[in-house]
């Protein structure tokens, strides 16, 4: 069929159009003067099909190689429970939104640092070469240090990044702008920011991360096992090193036995219908009432055990004064904590009898420390258990990892791995670098320090003044997922003048910056780890499964660069490249090894064995009781607090006269709590963690589809609770509040209380107005909901659970879901 | 090959401006591409193409969008963030992808989830036409499925001048670039990649001789894409 007309014109005169538009071409007329695509001699074919063993946070795994192509995934045979996560690692590789190349935010590029900083997130990117993108960042580095001082620059990026002891991106962020001089640091985390400061003074170590009674003790020993506030059924999915997943098998065996299990959630979770637990369900905030009036039924009962408390703690004379009511006129006894937190006085008074009867474990999560004053949640759980008298002993006491990456999975008897480190020398010469020194802000008070430059704050017994920060380099996390109040926080990032990305994805974090560098995910380079945070039970080559992808770079290649603009590469790689650090690691960790008189293999052989090196646990291991040392000599293995013992009264703390910290735990009404007297909104906002994902990474692959109400992040919702709102399963609804708006889909359920609705945290901030404060999210990011304050002077942790709102059923059309959206018509 | 006739001619010039496509899909402009665009000279160039295959509506958009007043390096990021935004997923999947393997294929679920990823099968099959044909990618960090190296390769092709190949190479594009062109047109109306989209469809059914041939939209055809 002709598809020009044939006869108007002669075939010379088209000949010479043709010549003409060739020539033109041929000569760049229009541009088209860059090198060719493509070149003669084709590449050699990729290996057959393959399979590299390498690991990820969700566990060690083979990844199927054809054709140079990751095509699928088969868990490690060693894995006891392997997590239904792990598919969801291929479509991270191959993403459609992967970032492909640098790029710059146009407005940064045209005008420089703190050009238009109301138009971070509105997607304005320019592509630039990695010799351009390396030189912008090496300059404002320059420029910020030079003008401002190291204190200009926040480095102490946060977040889960990926497991590896070399591309561990954070450090190699601190260790790059260690060596140019320093940088404004953070202390502490998003997880446990409240529990981790108070518990020193408590019982002498952070404990939060800290090895429990193992879980074959427990089998053996525990007749009452209370998870409150945890759910490590879907929280052990995932390990911050590559997980063992031992925990499983432990819970089985558990299980198996017939031991009895209490759930104390707002909450039926997983772990509570796995063990066809009891469910006690209190209002959400509430736990330290609760924890207050079981220790009043204890006291008064004289169900307490008062050689315990004499011998190993401190200060429980000065706490019952406050327990009785004697120093305030409020008895905390059972019905007191039954108004608080609606559980009825009979149940918190058999729960006292039943735990002091029976050899009790209390497993503690760490959402009730992510709240206002939550710091007092895990100094009362510490003071109940200690009044149970049963720390130290088989399968008693109390226990703050069974929840997270495997914790009571025993420990082999292996050396212990290292990875590189953030604090590398500035170069000879150059020793005027340190002299700036570096500050540290508590992680979660970010967006207060942007809000209030030079001004005081409080923590942990000091008071210091906020850095006046410039510049905001952030890799392998994504704060606009995990911070709280997203609205407060759009408003404070206006003030910094830079913003720059490391990211494999185009995350909400990423799409605000200024500078973007593609950086690869950790299939596609060669690393090291330790599978078993707890239980470190192999070494494991994590060997790269596939090429890079378009542009992206290694981290440490990228900084390696950037020191190298600044005159700083040697300082920073120290001569090696990735190979030379995995081969230094694995042979530190190979004298550890002699010390112990176990042979490892030479690093070529374990390298190419394409299978994790195994060490073996230990009879000791596998019996090993938290803070048994302690109870069976108080003085010769006494705790790490000023007395030695467990405080319940802390002298150290009440020299700080902080009036959101008392010296003992203490309940203390939050700005808002679902029954509380000054709260506005009615419904409590659980966001506890996911089952499909971790935190926000893998919300944007495949696993979505199991979970997803409407496109949306789902809500759970107590039937009476949607009746009222005239709200029916699947519904899309508004949360909202004073500080943010979002939608989510509906899953009425009986599984939650009245008055709480769960909506996880880490689902992708997705506003309709991108780059607006109090935008409506489209997809359901709760921290558009979430309070920002600390949690008190002590810790200023985040209260990442402290949220009420309201929900009502959308009307209209709900604006469609942008942040996965498929291309028009590409759905069948 | 030697250009000795007419259709020998036209081959030659359709691969040369099949290559200035790729090369625009490849990545954005730069200032001086863009000055060079803005010339005389280019929009000679242009107002031929457009007589030639008779794409005057995609070559009007595109000098229009040339002739903005605003200085080559404002036009420049301009196209570049315009770039960014239809195929890079910046806020979220792109509207557009320059992906065959994450296209809209008939039988190619490309929905998130639904199986369809970047290096996907499509990737493969190009590896292996750019095998069998003694080429590889140069200068560029991509899966071969990438829109630029299926058209380089086409180009490639038609300098050759096997008929088979040729025939074979454009039924393969003409699978998915129709689709990928009317998605430009979509969400970059009278925009400057809505013009490349629709002047690479007319491209490619340039010398088409098929029984149902390719359909494009809004390029002075009579073939229009059914709504």
């Amino acid at each position: 069929m002709p598809h020009r007309n044939e006869t108007a014109e002669s075939d010379e005169a088209r000949l010479s159009r043709r010549r003409f538009i060739q020539a033109a071409l041929a000569s760049g007329a229009l541009g088209s003067t860059g090198l060719p695509l493509l070149a003669r001699g084709a590449q050699p074919a990729a290996p057959g099909a393959r399979e590299i063993l390498t690991g990820s946070h969700w566990g060690a795994f083979y990844g199927r190689v054809e054709q140079g192509r990751v095509t699928g995934v088969r868990p490690w045979e060693k894995d006891p429970r392997p997590s239904h996560q792990l598919p969801g690692v291929i479509d991270s590789i191959y993403s459609p939104t992967r970032i492909r190349y640098p790029m710059v935010r146009r407005a940064w590029l045209e005008h420089g640092p703190g050009a238009d900083p109301a138009g971070r997130g509105k997607g304005d990117f320019v592509r630039v070469s990695w010799d351009t993108a390396l030189d912008l960042v090496a300059k404002e580095v320059d420029r910020v240090r030079r003008a401002h001082g190291p204190t200009g620059i926040f480095g102490g990026s946060y977040g889960w990044k990926s497991p590896g002891k070399l591309h561990n991106c954070q450090t190699l962020l601190a260790r790059a702008l260690t060596v140019n001089g320093g940088f404004v640091s953070r202390s502490g985390d998003y997880s446990t920011g409240a529990a981790q400061v108070i518990l020193p003074y408590v019982v002498g170590s952070i404990d939060v991360y800290e090895q429990p009674t193992v879980w074959p003790v427990l089998v053996e020993h525990t007749q009452l096992m209370v998870f409150w506030a945890a759910n490590p059924m879907v929280t052990n999915q995932i390990g911050w090193q590559v997980p063992d997943h031992g925990a499983y098998p432990g819970m089985e065996a558990l299980k198996k036995k017939g031991v009895k299990v209490i759930c104390i959630d707002p909450v039926r979770t997983d772990t509570c219908q796995y063990f066809g637990a009891e469910w006690i369900a209190p209002r959400p905030h509430t736990d330290v009432a609760m924890m207050l009036g079981i220790a009043h039924t204890l006291y008064t009962e004289n169900l307490h055990d008062a050689k315990f408390l004499s011998r190993y703690t401190t200060g429980f004379d000065r706490f019952v004064p406050y327990l009785t009511g004697k120093s305030d006129g409020v008895p905390k006894d059972a019905k007191w904590a039954s108004d608080i937190c609606e559980i009825p006085a009979d149940t918190i008074r058999d729960l006292a009898r039943r735990f002091a009867k029976h050899r009790t474990m209390l497993a503690a999560g760490w959402s009730i420390q992510r709240q206002q004053h939550g710091e007092q949640s895990h100094w009362m759980l510490v003071t109940l258990a200690a009044m149970l008298g049963q720390i130290g002993l088989p399968g008693g006491g109390y226990g703050f990892t069974y929840h997270y990456a495997n914790g009571g999975s025993p420990t082999a008897t292996g050396p212990v791995l290292p990875g590189i480190v953030g604090g590398a020398k500035p170069p000879p010469g150059s020793e005027w670098l340190e002299a700036g020194g570096t500050e540290t802000i508590p992680v979660s008070r970010i967006v207060e320090m942007l809000e209030n430059p030079g001004k005081p704050y409080d923590f942990n017994g000091k008071r210091s003044k906020y850095p006046d920060i410039r510049l905001a380099y952030w890799v392998g996390g994504n704060p606009f997922m995990h911070h709280q109040d997203r609205n407060r926080m759009l408003k404070a990032w206006h003030k910094l003048d830079t913003f720059i990305v490391h990211d494999f994805q185009w995350t909400a974090t990423a799409r605000h910056a200024d500078i973007v560098l593609p950086c690869t995910s950790s299939y596609e380079r060669n690393d090291i780890e330790g599978i078993g945070d707890y239980a470190m039970s192999h070494i494991l080559a994590m060997r790269k499964v596939v090429e890079p992808v378009f542009e992206a770079r290694n981290d440490y290649d990228i900084f390696a660069d950037i020191c190298g603009r600044l005159g700083t590469r040697e300082a920073f790689t120290e001569g090696r490249d990735e190979m030379a650090w995995i081969r230094t690691f694995y042979e530190s960790a190979r004298v550890q090894a002699r010390g112990k008189r176990m042979e490892m293999p030479v690093f070529d052989v374990f390298w190419n064995s394409n299978k994790p090196l195994a060490f073996p646990i230990g009879d000791e291991a596998s019996a090993y009781v938290r803070h048994k040392d302690f109870r069976d000599d108080p003085l010769l293995n006494a705790l790490g607090t000023a007395s030695g013992r467990i405080e319940i009264y802390c002298a150290n703390i009440a020299r700080m006269k902080y009036d959101d910290c008392p010296p003992h735990p203490t309940w203390m009404e939050p700005v808002e709590r679902l029954g509380g007297p000054n709260t506005r909104y009615p419904l409590h906002v659980v966001s506890g963690h996911p089952k499909d994902r971790l935190h926000s990474q893998l919300c944007g692959t495949v696993l979505r589809k199991s979970y997803a109400i409407g496109g949306r992040e789902p809500c759970l919702m107590h039937p009476d609770d949607a009746k009222a709102r005239g709200i029916a399963d699947g519904d899309i609804i508004e949360v909202f509040n004073d500080r943010g708006r979002i939608l989510v889909g509906v899953k009425v359920t009986s599984d939650i209380r009245r008055g709480a609705i769960k909506i996880c945290e880490g689902g992708w901030y997705d506003p309709t107005e991108p780059g607006k404060p109090g935008s409506l999210c489209r997809y359901g990011d709760v921290n558009n909901l979430t309070t920002g304050i600390g949690t008190s002077k002590l810790a200023q942790g985040n209260c990442g659970h402290t949220a009420m709102a309201e929900a009502e059923k959308f009307k209209g059309t709900p604006p469609e879901v942008m942040v996965f959206l498929p291309p028009r018509g590409a759905v069948a | 090959m030697s250009a000795a006739g007419p259709r020998a001619n036209s081959d030659s010039a359709l691969a040369a401006l099949l290559d200035w496509a790729a090369i625009l899909l490849a990545a954005p402009p730069d200032e001086a591409d863009i000055a060079r665009l803005q010339s005389a000279e280019a929009r000679r160039t242009l107002l031929a193409i457009a007589e030639e295959w008779r794409c005057h509506a995609a070559v009007r958009a595109m000098v229009a969008v040339l002739a903005a007043d605003v200085p080559p390096r404002t036009l420049a990021l301009d196209l570049s963030v315009s770039y960014t935004r239809l195929f890079e997923g910046v806020a979220g999947h792109p509207p557009v992808s320059l992906f065959e393997s994450t296209s809209p294929v008939p039988g190619n679920d490309a929905a998130p989830g639904g199986g369809a990823r970047l290096y996907g099968p499509a990737a493969g099959a190009m590896d292996q036409l750019l095998r069998r044909f003694n080429l590889r990618l140069a200068g560029m960090s991509s899966p071969a499925d990438h829109i630029a190296v299926e058209l380089a390769l086409y180009a490639t092709l038609l300098r050759a001048g096997d008929a088979a190949d040729i025939a074979s190479m454009r039924a393969h594009l003409a699978r998915w670039i129709p689709t990928w062109a009317e998605r430009c047109q979509l969400h970059d109306p009278g925009g400057f990649y809505g013009a490349v989209g629709a002047l690479v469809c007319t491209l490619l059914r340039a010398g088409d001789a098929s029984p149902q041939p390719i359909a494009c939209q809004h390029d002075g055809s009579h073939h229009a894409t059914p709504q």
